[in-house]
């Protein structure tokens, strides 16, 4: 199955450049979103395993737009980016159930990849816990 | 008991009779000053042009030039100088014509000591007095201008962060890439099967379409930082205030790329209607032209404190009357009117003042931030830029909706 990963930022370069080096070096399918409410309303209708969102856009912030998407799927991880202006918030975000965080600018996209990569592997084994514990209580 | 001060300080005394110096003298020496004399006009300039001296002693009546020659001309010439008219006669016109000349004091002969020592002590304190406001006003001046670049700075590193960190990542995208098409050229430099040698074509030509994308991606990130240095140079080089024929719209763009980050988040601007977010900077300044004689550096000033006090404006009303979910708007229009004088518009949505908020609003000092975060002079700051145009600048206030400037540039 394709890992569906999605990157939110208002700036359409910044989602540009992931997607362009993600899909060079591994087999997600990659989309990019400047809106981070359309972005959750793909979201909501599943299939997103991953999200890459920026911690300050126009329409919502980070945290609300977290807590949505926590909302919508407890399962989705979600990656925060933030610029040295706004690390403040990134423990708020960690605190509201965000997977990780990167800094932008990216130092190496790399380091990105391989963050993802983590992450996606973590999700994998949430799944299997997942999948065991309905099987426990089936049982 | 006599407090030294640590320096004597000197007053010349100007008076075409000796007897009179010599009083005086003995008079201020008694109170531990130092004493210089002239006994006319052109004598007591050199000394004074030779010297610092803070006081003066004037005589009115004296050949040659007169007291009141004196005074204006070493009032001109030395601001700072302090300076006490004395007169054989008591005449009201001429004592007022002193003062309106910058005389601290009026005395008449004979002179009795203490009145002399009175009228001396108290304009040397005002002196100091004055002196000392005037440097409070411009170290506060000074503090607005550091306060101003300190919130443009903040600004700017972020708007700098965007396009440097899409730079960068596709750069290392694009080493990537080469290293791909090393490997692509190695494969097809084995003789692969034709179906292998089709496969890697295609995904050499899908490499290659890519590599478009990325460098028009990278130049369009530098022409973005392009963008922000030169509006940045344009607001920091202060030293010199010549006009020339100028594009208005450039300094407003300027302001609007300068002041952006701190509005992008919470709303948006509109220039002429047009979405700032949907302009692209170089082409407006070329489609959109008005020109007026002005210093561009000045205007954009002007224009980044009026943006940065709408959002600052903005954000206390969003605060206080909990519209959280309301969006920022500053509306921008530039026109000419038939008279040819150029009118900029600036309206915004910050909840406008209280009535009396708006007839002090260009007071310097008046400030309605709290404590610590104005020093109340941006909008003195900007009525001194449009007075240096011959402009004009006023407001119209819409209490519980937002304020509109209104200022106009004459052709």
């Amino acid at each position: 199955m394709k890992i569906n990963l999605l990157i939110i930022d208002d700036e359409i370069e910044i989602g540009n450049t992931l997607k362009r080096y993600l899909e060079l070096e591994t087999d997600y399918q990659i989309t990019v979103y400047t809106n981070p409410l359309e972005a959750l309303e793909k979201i909501k209708k599943g299939s997103v395993q991953i999200v890459l969102s920026d911690i300050m856009m126009p329409e919502i912030n980070g945290i609300d737009l977290l807590r949505e998407i926590k909302k919508a799927d407890g399962l989705v991880q979600v990656i925060m980016m933030t610029a040295f202006s706004t690390v403040d918030k990134v423990i708020a975000c960690l605190e509201t159930g965000a997977a990780d965080y990167i800094m932008k600018p990216f130092d190496d996209l790399e380091e990105v990849k391989k963050l993802i990569d983590q992450t996606t592997e973590k999700l994998s084994r949430w799944r299997k816990l997942a999948v065991a514990s309905q099987r426990l209580n089936i049982g | 008991m006599t407090v030294e001060p640590a320096t004597k300080q000197t007053i010349i005394i100007v008076d075409d009779e000796k007897n009179v110096r010599d009083l005086f003298i003995r008079y201020l020496k008694a109170e531990n000053f130092n004493c210089l004399t002239a006994s006319n006009g052109n004598e007591a300039l050199d000394i004074l042009a030779a010297e610092e001296i803070p006081l003066m002693l004037c005589d009115i009546n004296m050949d040659g030039m007169s007291g009141i020659d004196l005074l204006n001309i070493a009032r001109k010439k030395y601001p700072e100088l302090a300076v006490i008219m004395v007169s054989g006669v008591d005449d009201r016109n001429v004592a007022r014509m002193a003062l309106e000349l910058g005389a601290s004091g009026y005395l008449i002969k004979p002179v009795p000591r203490t009145s002399l020592i009175i009228q001396v002590l108290n304009a040397l304190r005002l002196r100091e007095l004055s002196l000392s406001k005037e440097a409070n006003t411009r170290m506060l001046i000074h503090q607005e201008k550091l306060a101003a670049i300190g919130r443009l700075a903040a600004g700017i590193i972020h708007e700098l962060n965007t396009p440097t960190t899409y730079i960068r990542g596709n750069l290392q995208t694009f080493a990537r890439y080469s290293a791909s098409f090393n490997d692509y050229l190695k494969k097809m430099a084995a003789n692969p099967e034709k179906e292998e040698l089709e496969n890697i074509r295609k995904k050499m030509a899908t490499l290659l379409e890519t590599t478009d994308e990325i460098s028009a991606a990278a130049l369009k990130g530098t022409e973005r930082i392009m963008n922000i240095v030169s509006s940045m140079r344009g607001f920091v080089v202060d030293s010199h205030r010549d006009k020339t024929e100028i594009n208005i719209f450039q300094p407003m763009i300027d302001a609007l790329i300068l002041t952006r980050n701190r509005f992008k988040h919470i709303g948006r601007a509109t220039l002429d209607g047009h979405k700032f977010k949907d302009i692209n900077p170089k082409n407006f300044v070329v489609r959109n032209r008005l020109l007026i004689s002005a210093n561009s550096q000045r205007l954009c000033q002007l224009f980044v404190i009026l943006f940065n006090n709408s959002i600052d404006a903005w954000q206390t009303f969003a605060n206080e009357s909990q519209k959280e979910q309301a969006s920022f708007h500053l509306e921008i229009s530039i026109r000419k009117q038939e008279d040819g004088n150029v009118i900029c518009q600036v309206r915004d949505n910050s909840g406008g003042m209280e009535a009396d908020t708006a007839v002090q609003v260009f007071e310097p000092f008046f400030t309605t931030k709290e404590g610590g975060k104005g020093t109340g002079l941006g909008m003195s700051i900007c009525q001194q830029i449009v007075r240096e145009h011959n402009g004009k600048i006023f407001l119209k206030n819409y209490p519980g909706s937002g304020v509109c400037w209104n200022i106009s540039f004459p052709a």
